[in-house]
């Protein structure tokens, strides 16, 4: 009887207990944390553009032109023998004797202009004389750059700062003429502030020369080291307060890549029928947001179905649109959404 | 003992309880984003001009390519881009194109071919479409014929290329039959005119001598049948359009309307009147067979067959006012599917069977328009002081229609011209003709 009450008391007594503090809650998520916004404070300089460290170098090249003219060259090539001797006539064509040891020998006539105009082109295309279009950003630069120095190519060698640039010499075309256009950037004693800002104009008139510029990463590396030094600090910042933060995405993230898709996802034709359809499209992101792979999910429904193929392929043509790449993504999430699926649903399009 | 046992059973119970709370942790869900938005815009597509092997090759190449960008832009759904603004020539294009040159001037699609003369004198084109984004082929084909037949494989053309981008089958190497007005009001002239689709190679099939209306396509053959008034009374006639052969359908007593061929091509509907009351009769071109369908003291006319061939759709005024009707082949099962204020007339059935479009009457103002098969759904496409007599395009997009334009009192004005319009009501574009026209019937993809 006694046991009986003290059971009873003590069944009662936890009853009460629940009813006042409620059951443990075991499985409650932890509380969705607001990503913190990391900011730190930098001075200007240190997130300046890159061009800025381009000038020091410049400083070095310079002083005599004359000398070199003479002979310089042949040392720092490996074939400018024949070159040379024509070299020698024509005091301003130094710079471009460098150049031409290949194509010199074919064409004897590197001293036949006053040398700002030819020798570019005859620099160019050393490996592929009909090439146009690398020479075609240098003769501008160069003949801006004559007046202040007769030779700007010799410099390169005999430069250290510039052994990246000198290295190209002797190798392929293709990474020539940009690299000779960051070797005359730095050189031009006249203009040292902006060795960038010569190159600018350049670029608006032929679209095949931004291209080409746009391949070689020489002239970009000077400027890159400077620039990625302010940053490491942030994302260490950021990467220290991960563990804070939520493990999904939040609605508006979501929402942002949502909008920006939806402005890229254009699909014309269809009429009813595409009210149905619905488009799974696997994707895998690279770190910086940008698309590395897509993957249709219903292959077999896409090889059968000409309505649907078209509802699919308009809508990998939207995730793959480089107006809406990189996707905004919270870099610091990346192995969130590495690998997602788009789900696209035409109902709201068509007549 | 009991209570040891009751405590027992009720730790094991809360025990399990507890263990299945903390094993059923939520998943975590897989990323998936919704899109169920876009934007409707037609697609940048590069055409750049067809290389070509020989100077001949070449021009044809050029005019193929201009022909095809024409078309997909007449569409609604394309805009060609600006050749100036290519970085890569059609001789480049020969391989595998560059397909960043392609993206930095926004195409989404390109379309590379040549055109070739072959030793036999034939001309072969072949053609590819290409995903500038996948960087994928998209499709490619090639085609052989007469040099002067250039201009239908540029249709035949820029319809693969519709069909593949968009998943339905296009319109282009289509031709439209039409009646040319010309002369003042109270003295038309009236000829049958056949031309492209797009409005070349124009020529009249009929010299005006006698009036002509209502001229409709043969599903199945190059063949026309319209309405003409020789000798007084209006009489049906099929035309053929390659030989120019031309019979009267048959000598019906009285006067026939409207009429149209039947999916198969075997029959002709159309409407007979005769002491005032109009019906709606098929004839069998085969066996020359008649088939009273209507029954009615009212007015039926204007009759057209469904894509099935099972169902047809007329307008009558049985119910005081003119309204659409539909019913069986057989002319059973008359039902009315048209309620509205106002007249309909003139209805076509979609070659997609999923929609009727007409001509309504409202207060003195007309407008086209498109409804289901049974009576849903009414949407008005276009209206103006006279729009009227929809045609479809083969794919059951596009419509074509007539306008004209009020006279004033001096009598000017009164200029009639074709138009189409997509079936969203965008795109509403004229087509050129020479004369004035109206009455126009669009074609099947020609054979």
């Amino acid at each position: 009887m006694k046991r009986g009450l003290i059971g009873s008391g003590i069944l009662h007594a936890s009853a009460v207990a629940l009813v006042a503090f409620g059951l443990p809650e075991l499985f409650r998520k932890e509380p969705r944390e607001d990503v913190p916004v990391v900011f730190e404070v930098v001075t200007v300089s240190e997130r300046a553009t890159a061009p800025e460290v381009a000038l020091p170098p410049p400083q070095r090249p310079l002083p005599k032109p004359v000398p070199q003219k003479v002979e310089t060259p042949p040392p720092p090539r490996p074939e400018p023998p024949k070159p040379e001797p024509p070299k020698a006539e024509a005091p301003p064509p130094p710079p471009p004797p460098p150049e031409p040891p290949k194509v010199a020998a074919p064409k004897p006539e590197p001293p036949k202009p006053e040398p700002p105009k030819p020798e570019p082109p005859k620099a160019e295309p050393r490996p592929e004389p009909p090439k146009p279009e690398p020479p075609k950003p240098e003769p501008p630069k160069t003949v801006a750059e004559r007046p202040p120095e007769p030779v700007p190519t010799p410099k390169p060698p005999t430069k250290k700062p510039e052994p990246p640039k000198a290295e190209p010499k002797p190798e392929p075309p293709k990474p020539e003429p940009p690299k000779q256009a960051a070797k005359v950037e730095p050189k031009p004693a006249a203009k040292p502030p902006e060795p960038r800002k010569e190159t600018k104009p350049v670029r608006d008139f032929d679209v095949n020369a931004v291209l080409n510029n746009l391949r070689p990463s020489a002239p970009r590396a000077q400027n890159t080291p400077p620039a990625p030094t302010p940053q490491p600090p942030r994302q260490q910042v950021a990467s220290a307060a991960a563990p804070l933060l939520s493990q999904n995405l939040s609605s508006s993230e979501i929402d942002a890549v949502r909008q920006q898709i939806e402005r890229c996802w254009s699909f014309i034709g269809g009429g009813k029928e595409v009210a149905h359809i619905e488009v799974d499209i696997r994707v895998w992101m690279n770190p910086d947001a940008t698309v590395q792979d897509t993957r249709i999910v219903d292959q077999l429904r896409y090889q059968s179905d000409p309505l649907y193929r078209s509802v699919a392929e308009s809508a990998r043509r939207a995730i793959r649109n480089p107006e809406c790449s990189p996707l905004r993504l919270p870099r610091d999430k990346y192995e969130l959404w590495k690998t997602f699926t788009f789900t696209f649903r035409p109902r709201d399009f068509g007549t | 003992m009991r209570l040891a046992a009751t405590f027992r059973a009720w730790a094991v119970c809360a025990c399990t309880a507890l263990l299945a709370a903390l094993a059923s942790a939520p998943a975590s869900a897989e990323l998936r984003i919704d899109i169920t938005r876009g934007r409707v815009q037609p697609m940048p597509i590069a055409i750049p001009h067809m290389s070509g092997t020989s100077a001949q090759a070449s021009e044809a190449g050029r005019n193929i390519a201009d022909v095809i960008a024409a078309d997909l832009e007449r569409s609604g759904f394309f805009r060609p881009l600006d050749r100036r603004s290519f970085l890569q020539d059609p001789q480049a294009l020969r391989g595998t194109p560059r397909f960043q040159d392609w993206r930095v001037i926004n195409a989404q699609a390109l379309v590379s071919g040549s055109a070739e003369q072959l030793p036999d004198g034939r001309l072969k084109v072949e053609f590819r479409l290409w995903d500038v984004f996948a960087e994928q082929q998209m499709t490619g084909l090639a085609y052989f014929t007469q040099p002067d037949n250039w201009r239908r494989i540029a249709h035949i053309i820029a319809d693969a290329i519709y069909k593949r981008i968009t998943g339905e089958d296009g319109y282009f190497d289509t031709r439209i039959v039409y009646v040319a007005e010309s002369g003042p009001a109270n003295a038309r002239v009236k000829r049958l005119a056949i031309m492209d689709q797009d409005g070349a190679n124009h020529r009249f099939l009929t010299d005006g001598r006698s009036l002509v209306m209502t001229p409709r396509f043969s599903p199945t053959t190059q063949e026309i049948t319209y309405l003409a008034y020789g000798g007084g009374q209006p009489k049906v006639y099929v035309l053929n359009i390659d030989t120019g052969r031309q019979e009267v359908l048959g000598n019906f007593p009285g006067m026939t309307f409207a009429p149209r061929f039947s999916p198969d091509g075997n029959r002709v509907i159309m409407s007979m009147s005769s002491d005032g009351n109009a019906e709606i009769y098929a004839m069998d071109l085969r066996t020359r067979g008649v088939q009273r369908l209507t029954n009615h003291p009212s007015i039926d006319t204007s009759p057209s067959y469904s894509p099935t061939g099972r169902e047809i759709v007329f307008n009558s005024d049985r119910g005081g006012a003119q309204q659409l009707y539909v019913m069986n082949a057989d002319g059973s099962n008359v039902r009315r599917i048209s309620f509205g204020k106002g007249g309909y007339a003139t209805p076509a059935w979609s070659p997609r069977g999923d929609l009727i479009a007409f001509t309504r009457i409202e207060g003195g103002k007309f407008s086209v328009g498109v409804m289901r098969p049974d009576g849903s759904g009414e949407r008005i496409i276009t209206e103006g002081f006279l729009v009227e007599s929809p045609t479809w395009a083969p794919n059951g997009r596009v419509l074509m229609f007539f306008r004209q334009q009020p006279t004033d009192r001096q009598g000017r004005g009164g200029q009639s011209r074709l138009y189409s319009i997509d079936l969203s009501g965008f795109n509403e574009r004229e087509i050129l003709t020479p004369q004035d026209a109206s009455d126009p019937a669009w074609s099947p993809l020609i054979p």
